[in-house]
């Protein structure tokens, strides 16, 4: 039975905040292989529970994979699906974790 | 890690006297009026609110399939070694699967299956026998998974384990409680 993991991605440290954006979108697109379309309209309206379905899996799969390419860790006591589903909040929280305060 | 259970009589009691005994189990339910609460407006306005509030005086440590939080209050669990409980014949998800099951196909949602794949956290099948005069509580074998597998491949997982609930609900056909809910998750 063969599994889908991808290659496992390097570290990126992205010092912007735009930088960081484009990496989350970046790393949906590739990883989780959402479409282009879905990928672009997050991109614009910041809201990825307006885009899509955003279920219990898709959120423990994104804070797996944001970790796993960003090398950081999101502290249980500040996740929650808002911070997930918010494209602007979830850049502010990688960049703070990524300077380490 | 989590445990997967059946619908079964005794399973809110299990999880009770774990609880009480140092094991708390975080459980996923879904909040529907059963069909025996739809029987009229008054089943519908009265008994199930009552009902509801019943069990949320009772029983601690639930999270509704419903909530936005769902994803990240299972994570938080796993990741301080807690344990979660999630039912294997429970149907709602966004991923689901037919499965041949007591010479029907019935649909099952791979939502726990999918969460060990990624969490790598340990699936232990938990059967719950028996009642408040005496019950019993039986582990199996933790399964661990490595990596995430395509739809096709999931059967592959899934199978065995609505297979082993199959054999527990043959074993003791009068202790699962879904004989008597809706079929909706039949094929027809």
């Amino acid at each position: 039975m063969g599994t889908m993991d991808t290659p496992k991605q390097t570290t990126e440290k992205v010092n912007s905040l735009a930088g960081i954006r484009e990496a989350i979108l970046d790393t949906m697109a590739r990883r989780l292989h959402f479409e282009d379309q879905t990928i672009e309209q997050f991109r614009l309206n910041g809201r990825l529970d307006e885009v899509m379905a955003a279920d219990s899996i898709l959120v423990i799969e994104l804070v797996l994979m944001l970790e796993d390419h960003f090398d950081i860790r999101f502290d249980p006591e500040h996740i929650d699906a808002e911070l997930i589903c918010d494209l602007d909040r979830l850049t502010a929280f990688i960049s703070k974790a990524q300077s380490g305060s | 890690m989590i445990v997967i259970s059946g619908h079964f009589n005794a399973n809110r009691l299990a999880k009770y006297y774990l609880r009480r005994n140092g094991y708390p189990l975080m459980s996923v339910r879904t909040r529907k009026p059963n069909a025996m609460m739809l029987t009229g407006r008054f089943g519908v306005r009265y008994v199930a609110p009552a009902y509801y509030r019943f069990l949320d005086a009772i029983v601690e440590d639930e999270i509704q399939l419903q909530d936005r939080n769902l994803g990240v209050s299972l994570l938080r669990r796993l990741r301080d070694n807690g344990i979660v409980n999630i039912y294997i014949d429970s149907s709602a998800s966004s991923e689901w699967f037919w499965v041949p099951f007591l010479n029907q196909e019935r649909r099952f949602a791979g939502g726990f299956v999918r969460i060990a794949e990624l969490t790598r956290a340990p699936l232990v099948p938990m059967q719950c026998l028996g009642n408040s005069s005496g019950f019993e509580i039986n582990f199996g074998a933790p399964i661990r998974y490595t990596g995430k597998v395509s739809s096709e491949d999931f059967m592959e997982r899934l199978m065995p384990l609505v297979g082993q609930l199959e054999s527990w609900i043959l074993a003791h056909p009068t202790q699962w409680e879904l004989w008597t809910r809706p079929n909706k998750r039949l094929k027809k």
